[in-house]
């Protein structure tokens, strides 16, 4: 067998490691820690998602993953079998949410928002044509909870039920909140639409 | 008009697939009569259209896997290397596996070759660290059902037992930056991993082979997925298992 030079990265599945590791959160047993390990591991993709649509930034969303893991860790006793990815992505959301009222986070201000204007007529041939890097900066620029639920819904494509359990708001709320939010994406991209 | 402002609250859950269904036969039969609410139904489709087109999802980078597999959230952020760090090493891993494809036998796409490097060290370390499978059992109705819920396919799992290659096993893996589907087989004394993971190119492709550290790894895609076959036996043995296993298109 060919003998690496350099010690592989250790990896939690290393059960010693884990048990010699002092215990923090209520589930720090290895059985439960591998089960952890791939639950997150299956939704890391969908956790980075929303952390870096809620910052803005690769620095900031990689941070808030990490928070977000470690209070996931924290409260993995209370969760069992269920939607994983809707139970990640609440935890997500509240850890980005912690940063921002702490003022941790370095983050681009929202651009002036919902000014009510007049109807600006059909958009539907201007949105065909739209590129992807207009639509991008559209969404970028939007109120946090426009862009939170689109992302849900939109770019992760959670369905109404599974927005409610990450906003934590009943599916009717969701509906009317998303509603409103593209209205907000429509009016941010109209003027861009425009100019394209 | 009174009924299309009832409608317009109904169009986002009817373009989701998320309205009631009598709300959504009320609404359709409302839009046929109407071109105000057939225009507006048809717009807020584009709207969603043009944000899930413009793929703007953004997964998780390899640095922020990797330092979640070193370290399972049991650690404050800040006792950690900057994020930049991270990316500097990912940066030099990308950069001594592309190296590597310069040295490869066959010709083989940067992908293949990024496959292959990282499926030869997933394959030694599952033997280093004498973690072979998640689930140890040679019967494919155990080892298939186990992956449901762990990654987001259900990989093709049988047993060749009768061909002198038995499945030993199943564990979890990570190459190439996403959860992988490992199986175990046994060729002999020797093991053969088998990662299989949904193909991001969706292109069906013949193997290509490589040998890596001493070891012989082949790499193919049936077009829905790819599969990724790595083994300390001969390369004849693994070309053997690579037509068992059956998914590679004609060449």
């Amino acid at each position: 067998m060919v003998r690496p030079t350099s010690t592989p990265p250790r990896l939690v599945r290393d059960f010693p490691d884990v048990e010699a590791a002092p215990p923090v959160g209520p589930a720090a047993h290895p059985l439960e820690s591998r089960a952890f390990q791939q639950l997150v591991l299956a939704h890391l993709d969908a956790a980075h998602n929303l952390a870096w649509w809620l910052t803005r930034n690769d620095h900031d969303a990689a941070e808030v993953v990490q928070d977000a893991c470690l209070l996931a860790w924290r409260s993995f006793d209370g969760f069992r079998d269920g939607d994983a990815r809707s139970w990640l992505l609440a935890i997500v959301r509240h850890a980005a949410y912690s940063r921002l009222r702490r003022g941790d986070l370095d983050l681009a201000p929202d651009a002036g928002e919902d000014v009510a204007g007049s109807d600006p007529g059909p958009l539907g041939p201007l949105l065909q044509k739209a590129s992807a890097g207009i639509v991008q900066e559209a969404l970028y620029e939007l109120a946090t909870p426009h862009r939170e639920i689109l992302v849900l819904s939109d770019v992760e494509g959670l369905t109404y039920e599974q927005i409610g359990r990450v906003l934590r708001v009943p599916v009717g709320t969701v509906m009317s909140r998303l509603s409103r939010a593209r209205d907000a994406l429509r009016r941010m991209l109209l003027p861009r639409l425009k100019k394209e | 008009m009174m009924e299309c402002d009832q409608m317009s609250t109904w169009i986002d859950a009817y373009i989701d697939r998320e309205l009631e269904s009598d709300r959504a036969s009320q609404l359709e039969a409302h839009v046929s009569s109407c071109g105000r609410c057939t225009a507006s139904v048809e717009e807020r489709r584009q709207l969603k259209a043009s944000v899930t087109r413009a793929a703007l999802h953004r997964p998780a980078p390899a640095s922020l896997r990797e330092s979640f597999l070193r370290d399972p959230a049991v650690r404050p952020a800040k006792l950690r290397a900057p994020a930049w760090a991270y990316a500097a090493l990912a940066a030099c891993l990308v950069l001594a596996s592309a190296l590597a494809l310069q040295v490869a036998r066959a010709p083989a796409s940067s992908l293949e070759a990024t496959v292959m490097h990282e499926a030869v060290s997933s394959h030694i370390r599952s033997l280093m660290a004498s973690h072979l499978a998640d689930v140890a059992s040679t019967d494919q109705h155990t080892v298939k059902p186990w992956f449901a819920g762990k990654v987001d396919f259900s990989p093709l799992v049988v047993d060749h037992t009768a061909e002198g290659f038995p499945l030993t096993g199943g564990r979890l893996d990570y190459v190439a930056g996403r959860p992988v589907a490992a199986l175990v087989y046994t060729r002999r004394a020797h093991v053969i991993n088998l990662f299989t993971c949904p193909d991001a190119l969706a292109k069906p492709s013949p193997s290509v082979r490589s040998q890596d550290r001493g070891y012989n790894a082949a790499t193919w895609s049936d077009g829905a997925m790819r599969y990724c076959a790595v083994t300390d036996a001969s390369a004849d043995e693994l070309a053997n298992f690579v037509r068992l296993v059956g998914t590679e298109p004609a060449k």
